[in-house]
């Protein structure tokens, strides 16, 4: 009866994969590609009214995985309006949703009891005047204003490979919908369709599954010094007025880290009763012992800190991995049928905690050299090359260089002793390279170092569900959210899962996944068997697992599209 | 002046429905002032000495010309409205039932009365009535602001012990006149039976998810179910799996359930599974892994595999059954 | 066939519901089609995918816009959307009256074939609008329908009762609820969110819905946490049951 009654599902023939002809497609939806997207439509704009004639009218989409626009964008964050203010000049009569302007800085060295102010704050970490915001807050608000200009966005939507054919990017594959964990298509299956595109925009933040396969399809850090990266762990508070004045901006370095990992903290006090409250912990494979959750689970607990949230309750939690390396880092940024913006091209100034504003002007020269392209239809490498040299004869260029040769300065100057003992994390242009080859050395000697750590392993932190939570209780905060039954989109082979992850790892590191993983989603199960539980539904999409599993077995792939955090003070 | 309440006495195969039997004692206690009224509405055929087990004061009217189980709702709901109108009844009853379920909200607009339906604390047309809304995370309370109230009771309370030597008094109805009402379903008999109860109704549930492995490890779940006269009930991930039908399961897009006891067996506990079992009272958790959720909103928990555990305990509770 | 299916949003599952100075904290919600309306409209959609000539309109009476969640219908396969701009929508009476009204309205002639509505909101779970509705058209109500089968004249389906699943017929036109296990839902992709943007949504402003019949007096959060006490073995587990009365004292 059943059967018969159940309208039979639309028939299944197999047909070509879908193919949706654009001029231009962004992959992500980050301050990068909107402020590129929304600069593009404003040139194409002005053309046509001073060219009625000869009038262009590209199609421009933007993909992002995010359930909504800005779902997935995390930052601290202090923004530094110059590149909004070039793009869209009347921004705050737009209601851009900006929180209270930094009043007064401080830099804060912490004991694990006492504080000590750094009695000058250097310039450039200065950021008296500047904005507080909600990066994902802000991102939502590009995105209306991309819309509103014409814009196409798609939501939901993953960008999962490039197009590559006669060695240049044509477009991209958006994920599959509706397979199950055994990849198998379930009955609401629609498989990906190709974006073709002249161009390819290619701003997925940080670690993005395009950006890695172009780098390595195109060499594209072949001259480029290696990528560094930091996890940045974010709780928005609700506390009670009169603990702290509305911006507030405090950066602090020391506890709860031992001098030798970097990292550092941070409050800002976005409005009298709302404050951003972070860490930001240095990870990489050479060194995956960290725990950036744990982390600021512990900077809360530190007295000056505590003293600001008491009482008060945790709105919202979030991590994401932070891309700073700095201009030596940054490679080669355009290629055959494709550029990079914004993170995923290194646009980050780590000495000012900064990446926004680079990540905007970024996206708005890639719009400036794509614009030119479609003047003289012209979609060239060579054409698109404009952009590296649009980059270097910016504004942006210049501050990310600025940050590198700071480095010497502080070497040599007042500093030196703060920087030694953690501020280096603010100046990764500073001394990370040295540090680098420190820990590589270090890694000789690993099996000592683990067997150390093992034996007297501090006593276990508990959390008391007020200040501190544990990571299930915070990930109840970030809205994340993914189709259960789905393939497990964090991929490690079954060989090096047997070989790896229950041997070496679990010999030489103990699992760090377990701890480094802000989200939960790796766990060591005993019992019956040994096994690596993977909870693929609890990712943030941070991308800290595939930057510090030491071995490198962790392939992290987009997951169906809607899946992921659901930042909204992010 | 009184409260005059009026509560709809479903029949199911001549007999009134436990469910219905509660929803009436619990009004009959509600009841208690010398001024206050109690009707009961019953339609089909009902068995003899049907109505015996109605305690309490007040009139029932039997519409027994119609068909087996075929009174339409509209046709039902026309001769609750006339009762109603003709008694100035304040509040109509009726226990949360499938048919419950479509007549409350008919009469509701109909008549333009408040809705009340699942009501944790109760105190009649007068008072607020407080209920789950978004998921068992909020408890919401409203006040009714109509001349008649109706109220869609399920298992939200415990079931009242009411008892009273009295007897209602029973009358007939004639239904004849509302049988044609001209927009109704035609009925074709019932196709095919699930077996058991419908879990919305039982006072122990057993529920199974995807840590049971296989749909075969649901026989441990019929077994332990069998021994407190209960249900089997499954998560989403164990429907998902095909291995229960959908009618079993329990949770947000599933059947919101206020069972005694329910005993959660390889289930994670994911907060949708969790919105269903709000209302339950004790919630017993049989997981391997000491981290799963369910076990932050259970009462009693074993960690251990389901495979194991349940055998045990199915022996454990027949051993203390047997003692009795 | 002529087929209006009543939508409305609500907050997703992962957002945290949450209670501030007595009311419910809107501003950290994520909207999303109610599921059990997404069984209404694919059920809408393979009926005029089955039946050629047939249109689908979706309908949802909301406070603010509700042109994302219209959309997301539009992409799904839907003709045309109505946003029924309401100032106020308290309780299931005033939602199923701005329906009711806007249907006489649109279809002042002779009303639509089918009004499929899902089971219930995932928000207010009062299950009440559908029923509601059909009293104010004057149509028959099939409850919640877990299959339908529909031809020109006579529309079967399948629907849970305590004994079993009923299967019934009826003639249109009629009110139907959609309960899970009616179909899955397709999957929009960028061809169908492409076409919906360029279908017609219309917004009508209700000016003055009836009074509603329920007055929210306040609203609680719940903790759901209970201090679970683990059991060392089953034996144990049996004896804490026996004490708190849980073991069955024979025929109940």
């Amino acid at each position: 009866m059943r059967h018969s009654l159940t309208i039979e599902k639309r028939a299944a023939v197999k047909e070509k994969r879908e193919s949706l002809d654009f001029d231009i497609v962004f992959a992500g939806g980050g301050p990068a590609n909107l402020a590129s997207a929304i600069r593009l439509k404003q040139l194409i704009t002005r053309h046509n009214e001073q060219n009625p004639s000869k009038t262009l009218d590209p199609t421009i989409a933007v993909v992002d995985k995010g359930r909504h626009a800005g779902a997935h964008l995390l930052s601290g964050a202090v923004f530094d309006t110059k590149a909004l203010a070039e793009l869209l000049p009347d921004f705050v009569d737009r209601d851009c949703p900006l929180d209270a302007l930094v009043s007064r800085d401080k830099i804060l060295f912490l004991t694990a009891k006492k504080s000590f102010a750094v009695p000058t704050v250097p310039e450039p970490f200065r950021n008296s005047g500047y904005p507080l915001v909600s990066l994902s807050r802000l991102g939502y608000w590009m995105a209306g204003e991309a819309e509103n200009a014409g814009i196409e966005l798609f939501t939901n939507t993953t960008a999962i490979k490039p197009i590559i054919e006669n060695g240049s990017v044509c477009g991209l594959l958006t994920g599959d919908l509706g397979l199950d964990r055994f990849g198998n298509p379930k009955p609401d299956y629609l498989e990906g369709a190709e974006l073709r595109a002249k161009v390819t925009v290619i701003g997925e933040g940080v670690a993005g599954t395009l950006a890695t396969e172009l780098q390595n399809d195109f060499s594209l850090c072949a001259q480029s010094a290696p990528q560094h990266y930091e996890t940045g762990v974010k709780e928005v508070w609700k506390i009670a007025e009169g603990a702290i004045d509305a911006g507030e901006a405090w950066h602090t370095f020391g506890y709860p880290l031992p001098p030798e990992t970097y990292g550092g903290g941070w409050l800002y006090a976005l409005s009298p009763s709302e404050v951003s409250v972070g860490f930001v912990t240095a990870i990489c494979p050479q060194a995956p012992e960290a725990d950036p959750h744990k982390n600021l689970q512990l900077f809360k607990q530190h007295p000056s800190i505590a003293a600001i949230l008491k009482g008060g309750s945790m709105l919202e939690y979030g991590a994401k991995a932070i891309t700073s390396g700095g201009l030596d880092a940054i490679g080669r940024i355009s290629g055959p049928g494709f550029l990079v913006t914004g993170e995923s091209a290194g646009m980050l100034n780590m000495q000012r905690l900064k990446g926004i504003h680079l990540a905007m002007k970024s996206g708005m020269l890639a719009a400036e050299t794509i614009f030119e392209a479609l003047l003289r239809d012209d979609f060239s490498e060579r054409t698109l090359q404009d952009y590296e040299e649009r980059f270097r004869n910016s504004w942006a260029y210049d501050e990310l260089h600025a940050a590198r040769n700071f480095r010497q300065a502080f070497d040599k100057g007042l500093y030196q002793g703060l920087l030694q003992t953690g501020m280096q994390l603010k100046f990764p242009g500073l001394s990370l390279a040295s540090t680098f080859l420190r820990k590589k050395k270090d890694h000789a000697a690993r099996p000592h170092h683990a067997t150390k750590q093992k034996n007297d392993s501090p006593p276990q932190f508990m959390t008391d569900g007020e200040l501190t939570f544990s990571k299930e209780e915070c990930l109840f905060r970030s809205g994340t959210m993914h189709e259960e039954n789905q393939p497990c989109h964090l991929r490690i082979n079954p060989a090096e899962m047997a070989e790896i992850c229950l041997g070496r790892c679990r010999e030489e590191h103990g699992n760090p996944c377990t701890r480094f993983c802000p989200a939960n989603v790796y766990a060591f199960i005993k019992t019956p068997e040994p096994t690596l539980r993977i909870s693929p539904s609890n990712c943030l999409h941070c991308k800290t697992c595939t930057l510090a599993d030491p071995y490198g077995v962790i392939t992290w792939t987009p997951p169906e599209g809607g899946g992921g955090p659901d930042y909204k003070l992010g | 002046m009184g409260q005059y309440y009026l509560v709809y006495l479903e029949l199911r195969n001549g007999a009134i429905a436990k469910s219905s039997i509660d929803v009436w004692n619990r009004f009959q206690e509600l009841a208690a002032c010398i001024d206050d009224r109690m009707y009961g509405f019953a339609a089909g055929p009902a068995a003899e000495g049907a109505f015996d087990v109605l305690q309490g004061n007040g009139t029932i009217y039997h519409a027994a010309g119609s068909r087996s189980g075929s009174a339409s709702d509209v046709a039902v709901c026309a001769m609750l409205e006339e009762l109603a109108c003709r008694h100035g009844v304040t509040g109509i009853a009726l226990a949360s039932t499938a048919m419950g379920r479509r007549l409350a909200p008919l009469l509701s607009g109909r008549l333009r009365a408040a809705l009340l339906s699942g009501c944790r604390e109760f105190g009649g047309p007068d008072e607020a009535c407080s209920r789950f809304i978004h998921s068992g995370s909020v408890i919401a309370s409203y006040m009714p602001a109509s001349a008649i109230t109706v109220f869609l009771q399920g298992r939200e309370l415990v079931s009242p012990d009411f008892c009273a030597a009295e007897r209602p008094q029973i009358e007939v109805f004639d239904a004849a006149p509302y049988l044609d009402a001209g927009i109704d379903v035609l009925f074709r008999p019932v196709m095919h039976s699930s077996q058991g109860r419908d879990i919305a109704e039982a006072s122990v549930i057993v529920a199974g998810g995807r840590g049971m492995g296989s749909p075969e490890a649901f026989g441990l779940l019929e077994e332990l179910a069998a021994l407190f006269g209960g249900s089997v009930g499954a998560s989403r991930s164990a429907v998902d799996e095909g291995w229960r039908p959908h009618g079993e399961q329990i949770g947000q897009t599933g059947k919101r359930v206020a069972p005694d006891l329910y005993i959660a067996c390889g289930i994670s506990g994911a907060l949708q599974h969790l919105a269903g079992i709000a209302a339950a009272r004790i919630v017993v958790a049989v997981n391997s892994d000491p981290d799963a959720p369910i076990f932050g909103a259970a009462d009693y928990g074993i960690v251990g595999d389901v495979r194991i555990v349940l055998p045990e305990l199915i022996a454990a509770v027949r051993d203390l059954l047997t003692k009795k | 066939m002529r087929i209006v299916v009543c939508i409305c949003q609500v907050p997703d599952i992962a957002s945290v519901v949450t209670v501030v100075d007595g009311r419910i904290d809107l501003s950290r919600l994520s909207w999303v089609m109610n599921p059990y309306d997404e069984y209404a409209v694919e059920e809408a959609v393979r009926l005029k995918e089955l039946l050629p000539g047939s249109e689908v309109t979706v309908m949802t009476a909301t406070e603010e816009s509700g042109r994302d969640l219209l959309r997301k219908a539009l992409a799904m396969g839907a003709d045309r959307a109505f946003e029924l701009l309401s100032s106020s929508l308290e309780d299931s009476f005033q939602i199923a009256s701005v329906l009711s009204g806007a249907i006489r309205e649109r279809y002042a002639d002779a009303l639509p074939d089918l009004v499929l509505c899902g089971r219930e909101s995932f928000d207010h779970q009062n299950a009440a609008v559908p029923a509601m509705l059909a009293g104010m058209l004057g149509i028959a109500f099939t409850g919640p329908v877990t299959a339908i089968s529909a031809s020109g004249e006579i529309v079967e389906f399948e629907r849970e009762t305590e004994s079993g699943i009923e299967c019934l017929q009826a003639a249109y036109p009629l009110v139907v609820s959609a309960e899970k296990g009616l179909n899955i839902p397709r999957k929009t992709g960028i061809r169908q969110v492409m076409e919906a943007r360029k279908k017609p949504i219309e917004t009508i402003s209700v000016s003055q819905p009836p009074a509603s019949l329920l007055r929210l007096q306040g609203v609680v959060p719940v903790s759901a946490e209970k201090n679970c006490r683990f059991a060392i073995n089953a034996r144990e587990l049996a004896g804490l049951l026996l004490r708190d009365g849980c073991i069955p004292k024979g025929e109940e």
